[in-house]
C-alpha cells in the first residue's frame, strides 16, 4: 500500500491506535515520575522528505533523541524526542536531583533516559499489540543528543525503506516540573507492511 | 545577508554573501568556491542516487545534484578548472542499529559526492565528514572558508 492511498478512515483509525499506545505510555511514564503526565490527540503526518524540519513544529533546537526498533506481528520505530534542557529537568525528576542539577548526559543521566524510552515504549507498543492482537516487542533504545533536523532527517532517510516521503502517528505530551513545563513528541513509524498489517488487523484492508 | 539552504535544495552566491545550511545528519552538503570570481554554491543532498526514474525533484540525489551546482556555477561565468570543493556531513547516527556501517547512508553519499566530483574534475581541497554527529555550516564567499558547526564538536573552519 503507498502512502498516497491512505484515507480519512485509516488515518482516523492509526489515531485511535497511537492514541490507546500513548495513553498507556503517559500513564507509565507518570509512575515512573510521580507527576500527572498529559498526552494531546495523536496526528498522523505525511510529508515530504524536503519537508521533514517541520514534522515537528519547532525551530531547530538541541534534543535528546532516543530510537527503538519494534518487531513481532508488525515492524518499525518508536522515536522519543525531548528537548536537551527538558531531558536534563527529566533527568533530575529521575535521579531525585536538586532540579538544574543535570548538565552533561554520562552513563548515568544516558541509562535513565533510555530507561524512560524503553517504559514509555513498552507501555505504548503494550497497549497498541493489545488492541491489534499483536505481539509487538521493542529492542534496546539507541540514544544520540544533537540537533532535531539532524536526528529526525537521519531517522527516515537511514531506517526507513520509503525514504522519499516521512510517515508517522505522532503525539505531543507534556508535564509540569514545578513552574517549569517539560514537553517532548513521541513518533510511531511503522515500516510499510506493518502499516498495512495493523489496517488489515482493523478490517479496514 | 544570508542564504539558507534546506533539505534537498542549493543555493548560489558572490562575495560578501554568506551561504548556510543546517541539520546535516546522514545528508552531505557539497559546497563549490570559485576563488578568482569570489563566487560558490552549496548544495545539501539527502540519497547518493535516485531508486525510482521519476521523482520530482533531483536535488535530493547527489548523483543529478553535484552535476547541476556544477552547471549552475558554470553559468555565473565560472570555468570548472578553477573549481574547488568540500564535503561536510554523511555521519552515522544511531549506528548501533546500522548492520552494515560501510554501506550507511551518510558513508554512500559521502562517497557519491567524491565520485562525482572527480569525474566532473574538481579538486576536493577540504572535508569534514563520518563520524556520529550532525552538522551545520556558513559558506564565506569573500574567502571561502567555511565554519562547521556541531554540538558534539563545536566549531572547526575547513
Amino acid at each position: 500500500m503507498r502512502l498516497n492511498d491512505l484515507k480519512d478512515i485509516h488515518l482516523d483509525a492509526l489515531k485511535e491506535v497511537a492514541n490507546i499506545g500513548s495513553g498507556h505510555a503517559a500513564t507509565a511514564l507518570s509512575q515512573l515520575i510521580g507527576k500527572t503526565v498529559y498526552v494531546q490527540v495523536p496526528e498522523v503526518k505525511i510529508l515530504k522528505i524536503e519537508d521533514i524540519p517541520g514534522l515537528i513544529p519547532e525551530d531547530n533546537p538541541i534534543v535528546v533523541g532516543i530510537l527503538t526498533n519494534f518487531f513481532g506481528d508488525a515492524t518499525g520505530k518508536n522515536l522519543l524526542i525531548i528537548p536537551k534542557n527538558e531531558a536534563e529537568l527529566l533527568v533530575d525528576i529521575l535521579l531525585s536531583r536538586t532540579p538544574g542539577t543535570t548538565k552533561i548526559f554520562q552513563e548515568m543521566e544516558i541509562s535513565s533516559l533510555k530507561e524512560v524510552a524503553n517504559i514509555v515504549t513498552s507501555s505504548y507498543l503494550g497497549a497498541m499489540g493489545e488492541f491489534l492482537g499483536f505481539l509487538l516487542i521493542p529492542s534496546v533504545p539507541s540514544l544520540t543528543v544533537d540537533e532535531l533536523t539532524s536526528i529526525i532527517t537521519t531517522v527516515y532517510v537511514e531506517f526507513t525503506e520509503e525514504k522519499e516521503y516521512a510517515f508517522c502517528v505522532e503525539t505531543a505530551f507534556y508535564f509540569a516540573e514545578e513552574d517549569k513545563k517539560l514537553h517532548g513528541y513521541l513518533l510511531m513509524i511503522p515500516d510499510p507492511e506493518a502499516l498495512e498489517n495493523m489496517l488489515k488487523a482493523m478490517n479496514l484492508l | 545577508m544570508k542564504k539558507i539552504v534546506r533539505i534537498a535544495d542549493m543555493a548560489v552566491g558572490k562575495a560578501p554573501e554568506v551561504i548556510s545550511t543546517y541539520g546535516l545528519g546522514s545528508c552531505v552538503a557539497v559546497i563549490l568556491y570559485d576563488p578568482d570570481k569570489k563566487q560558490g554554491g552549496v548544495l545539501h543532498f539527502v540519497l547518493p542516487e535516485r531508486m525510482r526514474k521519476n521523482t520530482e525533484n533531483p536535488l535530493r540525489y547527489g548523483e543529478d545534484g553535484v552535476r547541476i551546482l556544477i552547471r549552475e556555477m558554470e553559468r555565473m561565468g565560472s570555468r570548472k578548472g578553477n573549481l574547488r570543493a568540500k564535503i561536510v556531513g554523511g555521519s552515522t547516527m544511531f549506528a548501533s542499529f546500522i548492520k552494515n556501517p560501510e554501506e550507511a547512508i551518510g558513508k554512500r553519499n559521502v562517497r557519491k559526492a567524491r565520485e562525482i566530483l572527480e569525474k566532473e574534475g574538481i579538486r576536493i581541497v577540504a572535508e569534514d565528514t563520518g563520524g556520529d554527529y550532525g552538522r551545520s555550516l556558513d559558506f564565506y564567499l569573500n574567502d571561502g572558508r567555511v565554519v562547521v558547526k556541531s554540538y558534539a564538536r563545536g566549531e572547526k573552519v575547513i
